[in-house]
């Protein structure tokens, strides 16, 4: 017998069993699906519309006919000075595989460091998922990828630009990234530049995050953290934030922090945020939307 | 018959080789199960999209196979192709289960294509298709996984 065979009858003799909290999970997962499904999401709009063994890469450009000029035009207009119109789209379907992408770009009056940079910063995200989507998909793929972008904030004071990024069937993953502008001076700001110089901003934040998750926890059985001495896994503990974390203002003026999936929780409890309402951070802020 | 129903059938009846392919990946039981369930609910959620119910079972390992890969790239815990590391034995030291107990000081890339071809009869085509990879690429990561085995399996016999 040589090794291929004397492998596959080893694996066939051996019966690996599932531990019970796993069988429990997998029980309670099914057990809890809706007769109807009721998670929205963006794929919806593609059902039917993969067709079989079609490639076609559409590269959308502003002006390159006269059609596109006239849907350009229609496009939103956000506010007096920044507008956001999609330059690009980047279409693909091959098989199974389905990628759309729509690259924004914001434009101004008059010049803003901010634009051009997150321009730029944006440009490069997009070419790095492109990459990443023509590495990954396959003929026998299930790789669906869509990108779409919004405007969260447009006021004389804030400009914030969320990019959203849904990789579809495969991994269901949800990731959104955020750009903002301090309007008057047209300057790019993050996280940190919202606090004055030597205000641990991290610690004030990372300390509300993580009360709000226990509270979270202690308030619904269903969920659930990664937070020292309440995670089992031993092995990752949510503690502090990125001093440039994510995060936009709600139309209330407050701070949301949101998390990927997977940052501070298990994926089951998908991209969870958190609104901050601690007082003494407002009464540090430097810039309000 | 009712597609819940049917969903959950196929579910079950795939419960085993998402247990193992989530540990071969992960070797984790607790990320196992959240990438199995993270997969159960994405797998329902797209079904419509599934034309050919025949593949759901390629399918659903492919959905499981991203959910594990998210969760690694969440929490760094790649293992490089190259390295092969003595990783901590999946299911206590059971001499019965021999050749898994081999498996689980494969690093996490031969793991996974050892677990689905070996133990549970996937195709090289279909492996390819579950973890992204091409279906040459299954069959040097399998030669390299057996070259392994055959030195790990005479260690232990």
């Amino acid at each position: 017998m040589n090794l291929d065979d004397k492998l596959r009858q080893k694996a066939r003799q051996e019966d690996i069993p599932v531990p019970e909290a796993f069988h429990h999970r997998v029980e309670e997962t099914l057990h809890h699906l809706p007769a109807r499904r009721t998670r929205p999401h963006i794929w919806r709009r593609y059902l039917g519309s993969i067709s079989a063994a079609a490639v076609a890469i559409i590269f959308l450009l502003p002006n390159s006919s006269a059609a596109m000029a006239d849907t350009m035009a229609h496009l939103p207009v956000v506010g007096p000075l920044f507008q956001v119109i999609t330059v690009r789209t980047y279409e693909q379907e091959e098989g199974k595989n389905h990628v759309s992408i729509d690259t924004p770009q914001i434009s101004q009056e008059g010049y803003s460091s901010g634009a051009q940079e997150i321009n730029q910063e944006i440009e490069a995200y997009v070419e790095q998922l492109i990459d990443e989507y023509e590495q990954t998909a396959h003929s026998d793929g299930y790789y669906n990828l869509d990108v779409t972008w919004e405007v969260v904030t447009n006021t004389e004071r804030w400009f914030t630009l969320r990019i959203n990024s849904d990789m579809i069937l495969a991994s269901g993953n949800h990731q959104e990234r955020y750009y903002h502008i301090d309007v008057p001076s047209g300057e790019r700001k993050r996280l940190s530049d919202l606090f004055p110089e030597g205000y641990d901003y991290i610690s004030v934040i990372s300390e509300e995050l993580k009360g709000q998750m226990r509270q979270r926890m202690e308030a619904n059985e269903s969920e659930y953290y990664w937070l020292e001495g309440t995670s089992q896994l031993g092995t990752y503990y949510f503690d502090s934030i990125d001093p440039n974390q994510d995060f936009y203002f709600d139309d209330q003026g407050q701070i949301v922090i949101p998390f990927d999936k997977y940052e501070v929780a298990p994926g089951s409890m998908g991209s969870p945020s958190f609104t901050l309402t601690t007082p003494e951070l407002y009464e540090n802020l430097l810039y309000q939307p | 018959m009712d597609e819940l129903k049917w969903f959950t059938d196929q579910i079950e009846a795939n419960e085993k080789t998402m247990y193992h392919l989530a540990m071969g990946i992960l070797g984790d039981s607790e990320d196992a199960a959240d990438a199995a369930q993270e997969a159960i609910l994405t797998a329902y959620e797209k079904l419509p999209s599934l034309r050919q119910k025949e593949s759901f079972r390629p399918w659903l390992m492919r959905i499981l196979t991203n959910e594990c890969y998210g969760i690694l790239r969440k929490r760094k815990k790649v293992v490089s192709l190259e390295e092969i590391h003595d990783l901590p034995a999946l299911s206590g030291g059971d001499e019965n289960l021999q050749l898994w107990q081999a498996v689980c000081k494969l690093n996490q890339q031969l793991r996974a294509v050892v677990v689905l071809y070996y133990y549970h009869g996937f195709s090289g085509k279909e492996i390819g298709s579950i973890l992204g990879i091409t279906e040459a690429n299954v069959k040097t990561r399998l030669s390299r996984a057996r070259k392994h085995l055959r030195i790990l399996l005479e260690g232990s016999e």
